[in-house]
Order: C-alpha cells, then sequence, then structure tokens
C-alpha cells in the first residue's frame, strides 16, 4: 500500500501498553491536522468526532493505522514508532497488530465472505486453522449461513459485518473503524456497533472509531473531539 | 525497530512473490466470475500477436525477396530518372567514371490508335537505346525483341494482353501520333519498368 505524506504538525501516540510519547508541534503550511496529542491504551475505547465532517479525523486514523506518513511528529503503534519502520514493516504491523473496518466496507468484490475474511490470516500463512477461525468469525457476526456469497449478493449491513469479521479475525491489538456505521440506517447501525463493542470486549481490542453519531459517541465512553485539525476536547462521557 | 513478528509472511522479493501459492490462489479467485471473459481477453491478445507477427514476418519475407531479386526487379543496378533528355555525357557528369554500360530509354504516355478501325488505347510508350535489362530479359514473339530492334524500319512491340483486346495481330500497324508503326512482336516477358504498377499496358518502339 502506497504511503502518503498527510500535512500533520504533530502526531497522535497510540500505544498497547499505555506509553505514550507526545511529540511537539511545528509550523506547517496548510495542515490538514496538528497539536495532536493522543494515547488510547490497551482494550480502550476511544471515539473521535468532529464538529463537522472534514475537520481531520479520518486523516488522524489514516496515520494512527500507519496508513498515512505524518509530515512532523511521530506515531506509536503497539510500541513500534512508525517513523521508522519502511513500507514492508508498516504493511506486517497493520497485517499482525491491526484490524480496519471502513465506511464503504472496501470488501474484495470477486472473493466470497468467507474468502475475504481469510485475506488476513492467509497473509500471515495461516493454514487449515485459518479456515475453521475465520468460519467461526463469520458466524459470531451472524453469517455462518452466508459465508459463499459475494460481497454483491449481501446487503450493506451484512457486507459491513463481513468487514467485521475480517477485522477481528486475525485477533489485532488494535481496531480503527471510520464511520462504520456512515453508509447504514439506523436499524442496521444497532447490531453492528452491538457486535463492535462485544468483540472488543471479548478479544481485548483497543477500538478507536470516527463517528459523526454522538450516541454512538457517548457508548464508546472516551469522545476526543476535533476541530480544524485539531484536538478541542478529550473527556470521558456517560458509558452502556 | 524490527519490524513485528509474522508467522509466514509474504516473500518481499517480486520474483519469489510470484511463485507463492497465495499469489495464484488469489488470481484464481479472480478470474473466478469472469471466465469467458477473460477467454475473450486472453484470445484477443493472442490473435492480435499473432496478426503482428504474421505481418512482420511477411513484410520481413518481402523485404528479403526484393533485396535477393532487385537487380532482375530493376534490370540494372541503378535507374536514372530525368524530366530533360540524359545521353552518356550527362550520366559522366553526375556519377564520373563509374559508368560501364548505360542504356537510355525515353518513356512518356499517349493515346494509341490501332489502323483500320476507330479504337483507340491509352499506352505506356516505351523507346529504348541499348540493351536494357541487363538483368533479366524481355521475350516476345514470334522473333524475339532483338530480331525487332535490328530492323531499320520504326517499329513496335505490344503486349499479347493489348492485342487480345483489340483483336489485332502480329503484323497489324498502329497509330502513335502522326507515325504509322509496324506490330512486328508480341511481348511476353516486358522489361522491368520503374514502377512496379501501372495503369495502362505498355508499348515499346524503337
Amino acid at each position: 500500500m502506497s504511503r502518503r505524506k498527510r500535512k500533520c504538525q504533530s502526531a497522535a501516540a497510540i500505544t498497547e501498553g499505555c506509553r505514550v510519547k507526545p511529540t511537539k508541534a511545528a509550523a506547517s503550511r496548510s495542515p490538514c491536522c496538528g497539536g495532536i496529542d493522543l494515547e488510547v491504551g490497551a482494550g480502550a475505547r476511544c471515539a473521535i468526532v468532529g464538529i463537522s465532517g472534514g475537520v481531520g479525523e479520518t486523516t488522524l486514523l489514516g496515520l494512527c493505522a500507519g496508513l498515512d506518513r505524518p509530515s512532523e511528529g511521530s506515531v506509536q503503534l503497539a510500541g513500534y514508532d512508525l517513523s521508522l519502520m519502511g513500507e514492508d514493516g508498516l504493511a506486517e504491523l497493520r497485517n499482525a497488530q491491526v484490524g480496519f473496518v471502513f465506511q464503504s466496507f472496501q470488501l474484495l468484490p470477486s472473493l466470497t465472505a468467507l474468502e475475504n475474511v481469510l485475506v488476513p490470516l492467509e497473509l500471515q500463512g495461516g493454514g487449515r486453522e485459518a479456515r475453521t477461525e475465520a468460519e467461526a468469525r463469520l458466524a459470531d457476526v451472524g453469517l455462518g449461513e452466508r459465508m459463499h456469497h459475494y460481497p454483491s449478493q449481501l446487503s450493506g449491513g451484512e457486507q459491513q459485518r463481513v468487514a467485521l469479521a475480517r477485522a477481528f479475525v486475525h485477533r489485532p491489538k488494535i481496531l480503527f473503524a471510520d464511520e462504520p456505521t456512515g453508509n447504514l440506517d439506523a436499524e442496521t447501525s444497532q447490531p453492528i456497533e452491538q457486535m463492535l463493542f462485544e468483540l472488543n470486549e471479548n478479544f481485548g481490542t483497543a477500538l478507536v472509531l470516527v463517528t459523526h453519531d454522538p450516541e454512538l459517541a457517548k457508548r464508546v465512553g472516551r469522545v476526543v473531539q476535533m476541530r480544524a485539525g485539531s484536538i478541542e476536547s478529550d473527556r470521558q462521557v456517560g458509558q452502556v | 525497530m524490527s519490524s513485528p513478528q509474522s508467522k509466514a509472511s509474504l516473500p518481499r522479493s517480486l520474483f519469489h512473490l510470484l511463485w507463492h501459492p497465495w499469489v495464484w490462489r488469489m488470481a484464481q479467485r479472480d478470474t473466478r466470475r469472469e471466465r469467458k471473459r477473460l477467454a475473450v481477453f486472453a484470445g484477443s491478445i493472442v490473435i492480435g500477436v499473432g496478426a503482428l507477427v504474421t505481418i512482420h514476418a511477411l513484410r520481413a519475407s518481402l523485404e528479403s525477396g526484393v533485396a535477393l531479386q532487385a537487380r532482375e526487379l530493376l534490370g540494372s543496378d541503378l535507374q536514372v530518372g530525368a524530366r530533360e533528355p540524359l545521353d552518356r555525357e550527362g550520366l559522366a557528369a553526375v556519377f564520373g567514371d563509374d559508368v560501364v554500360e548505360a542504356a537510355f530509354e525515353t518513356s512518356f504516355s499517349s493515346m494509341l490508335r490501332f489502323s483500320g478501325s476507330d479504337s483507340a488505347r491509352l499506352v505506356q510508350v516505351r523507346a529504348s537505346a541499348g540493351q536494357y535489362p541487363f538483368y533479366g530479359a524481355v521475350e516476345a514473339e514470334p522473333g524475339g525483341v532483338w530480331a525487332a530492334l535490328e530492323q531499320d524500319a520504326p517499329v513496335i512491340l505490344l503486349e499479347s494482353a493489348l492485342l487480345e483486346q483489340f483483336g489485332v495481330e502480329v503484323g497489324a500497324t498502329v497509330q502513335l501520333g502522326q507515325a504509322e508503326l509496324a506490330i512486328t512482336e508480341r511481348v511476353t516477358k516486358p522489361a522491368p519498368y520503374r514502377t512496379l504498377c501501372q495503369f495502362a499496358p505498355r508499348g515499346l518502339h524503337q
């Protein structure tokens, strides 16, 4: 995956072991985000919300997941300093430690639901047990009967559930979700959100999600509010 | 900093990656639903490449054939064309002493009228002096081209197709401009001409 260099004045530190390494902000001509000092501990939850759309929350998520590289500052993920890693190392880190759920699902259309979920395990060299694991994750999200269907044969909610199963199948230490229910109606969103939290609890996976839904943010507990590319507030709110 | 552990990650070398079973498995999955389209696509490429190879082979074959038979096709080592009358002195001025032997020909297109009828035909008239062609031969019946050229009287040799078209035989006469010329030979194999194709049959005039 090619990595873009985003204009980001400072960086978020997301560490598995709750070790924060904040960085100093530096001037930049037109930063997407800056002045950010963020830490998410192991198994913790964090919702990133924006006052309005396009305030840099998706950019921040991409930086944290190692999809983008900041122009200044550093990002630590699961104990690794991403700025010191090359492309191959980042790809391996993402494959081993990171799960990502996109708003638009990003399933491979030529693969069945089961094969989509299998991909992260196959990239790790998984054998027969990988298939069993993938089938179990699909059963967890209620798609045990539809695992041989292609994405085009599934509804939006089902596709997002496949994406969830794919994100959790390799037991990542941290899961990033970029508006996971943004493309779904309220009725379909509820079970998806429930599954996110259940999987987060069952596997002890840290959860960082970007959302514009205040109710979902409240359920997460910790809400990081962004404005114009920087963090405006970071607070705990009522949690379910 | 070392990268995170991965049980058996994909090889980093592109060459080794190409032979990795997972890559082939993904290719098989990718093509599974579009096999017919893939077959059409692959077939189109095969046909396209085959057509290109054939065209290039034909071109190479034609070029080598022309190179091998260039002298016979041209009838000489060199042909020089000029809008003004050209003689040996003119050639020497350009090529010096390199010209060993030369034959001169004046050619033009003209209407040829067959005596005793109203029939006329546009022909390519070639009036030759010298033993052209130097390579290959002009064949004519019944006596041969040189027999015709040795005659003192002005004669004309016409191609068989022209004679057959107008139903005339050797011995008849034709009118070329103001000149009345006897047909003494039927040309069966004409001399090479500098253009490989032309729109009118040829007539040779002495």
